[in-house]
């Protein structure tokens, strides 16, 4: 088993070396704070004569994508990265992206979305584009962005999926924030994307030996039959992800448990549920109140597109509450987004419990443990039959 | 289910760019005059469905996606092509 060499590395140079062993034929993108570094690290990479792939220099987001895709559509392999305002930058190509089913990889170093205007962390800007399509994979540590971009182009580049795939991770607190992350070998990386490779000949591919039309005009019922084809590979995607899984702990001995990660949930009396770089904190609260002997349990989301409301749901099965933490904000339900996911996957249990929305971390505030402490004893409160309120915003009195 | 798309995607065959039958929208049919056809091509070139073959003596329109736009008469220098009323072919 190669698991790699330990390397100091911060979230953005994580990502730039997962692209570099993952050779692609293009690389695109313009750069946008939190992300800047990853450009520049792959810049690097490429005077430096590692990186063996064209780079375009593109006038703005929307090409930068648009370049990805001309590269996938012809058979290559392309990525892209972006943030915030650059990605809605890009929102027409990133719809396109989806729908004429191309299976680039982009990573997006979270950040919030103007006005009022920050560069700030949150995941605000991931949340304008939960409904685009995109796998949506969300990260915890330095080590599973670069370990999720290898397994996004297995899954993006799968004939069963051939979707594009999203990486995303909070700015600041992972872009800028430098772990020890093992970088495996490129000879373990080319032999986990081998099954792909092979398939990339077989996908069809603008060529002119075979011609064909990428990007039909399309209505009625055909319309409606793309649609179904995408929902039905957003689902294979699911499950394709959680057997990833093991095909890279076998290869690399890391795992992290599929679309999501359940940490001392199953005899936990209720649940805190969250994504990205909170999980890390709550797990230390969840530590706290087991050693006070409070059943306390966490699930972290990894795939939040396609959502897995199935497995949430049979880990909320028998919970007497559940927190949800979100780094945004849903305006028109004046909640967080993860937070109406989560109550719309509680519908398929049995008993109602009561689920609490906590908002907090927002313009990259930080969610400290004992913020997260005070959600948590909130949620056991509720969980116990205490009046409580059903959005909670953290940090604001 | 009965998919009426082999492609999982919005691909289509090369012959068009719709993946609908936009045949069915024609109200005018463009109907070529081999002898006149100057083999120009300029048909061929501003088809905005790109539904047009070249049959060597003359080009003709693939009538499956053909919407009776009337381009290719408009710019046939050699007035071989002629719209006429789709009705009399119905």
């Amino acid at each position: 088993m190669n698991n790699g060499a330990a390397r100091l590395l911060d979230g953005n140079k994580a990502a730039a070396h997962a692209v570099l062993l993952c050779r692609p034929d293009l690389v695109a993108a313009y750069p946008i704070t939190p992300q800047t570094p990853l450009l520049e690290q792959l810049y690097k990479f490429k005077a430096e004569g590692r990186l063996v792939a064209e780079t375009v220099e593109v006038e703005g987001e929307n090409s930068a994508l648009s370049a990805a895709m001309g590269t996938t559509v012809a058979g290559g392999r392309a990525f892209t990265a972006t943030s915030s305002m650059g990605l809605t930058f890009m929102y027409d190509a990133y719809l396109f992206a989806s729908g004429t089913r191309v299976p680039v990889v982009m990573v997006i170093a979270m950040r919030e979305q103007t006005a009022p205007t920050t560069v700030s962390c949150g995941q605000q800007d991931l949340m304008m584009v939960k409904e685009g399509g995109w796998i949506q994979l969300v990260c915890e540590s330095c080590q599973e962005i670069l370990d999720s971009i290898i397994v996004a182009y297995r899954l993006a580049e799968d004939p069963q999926v051939q979707l594009p795939v999203n990486v995303c991770y909070e700015g600041y607190y992972l872009s800028h924030l430098s772990e020890a992350v093992k970088v495996p070998s490129q000879e373990a990386v080319d032999q986990f994307l081998e099954p792909v490779r092979a398939n990339g000949n077989q996908r069809p591919v603008l060529s002119t030996e075979h011609p064909m039309t990428y990007g039909t005009f399309v209505v009625g019922d055909l319309y409606a039959e793309y649609r179904y084809k995408h929902c039905q590979a957003m689902q294979r995607a699911a499950g394709l992800l959680d057997s990833l899984d093991g095909a890279f702990a076998g290869a690399f001995g890391r795992s992290y448990g599929g679309a999501l990660e359940p940490y001392r949930a199953d005899d936990a009396e209720f649940l805190m549920v969250t994504m990205g770089t909170a999980s890390g904190t709550l797990k230390g609260v969840v530590d706290q109140l087991r050693g006070e002997g409070v059943a306390a349990g966490l699930v972290r989301i990894r795939m939040f597109r396609p959502f897995p409301r199935r497995q949430l749901a049979e880990l909320m099965r028998g919970k007497r509450a559940v927190g949800v933490v979100d780094r945004s904000v849903s305006f028109g339900w004046d909640a967080g987004h993860l937070f109406i996911d989560v109550k719309a996957a509680a519908q398929d249990l049995e008993r109602r419990i009561p689920i609490v929305s906590f908002i907090g971390g927002l313009a990259g505030t930080d969610l400290r443990h004992d913020l997260l402490e005070g959600a948590a004893r909130a949620t056991l409160a509720r969980g116990r039959g205490e009046p409580g309120e059903e959005v909670v915003w953290l940090g604001l009195e | 289910m009965q998919f009426r798309s082999r492609f999982e995607g919005p691909w289509a065959e090369p012959d068009s760019l719709y993946s609908v039958r936009s045949g069915d929208w024609r109200q005018m049919r463009p109907v070529t005059q081999e002898t006149r056809c100057c083999r120009c091509g300029l048909c061929y070139l501003y088809c905005p469905a790109g539904c047009i073959t070249d049959r060597v003596t003359h080009f003709e329109a693939d009538m499956t996606f053909c919407k009776g736009c009337g381009l290719c008469a408009y710019v046939c220098p050699a007035a071989a092509i002629g719209m006429r009323d789709e009705e009399q072919y119905r």
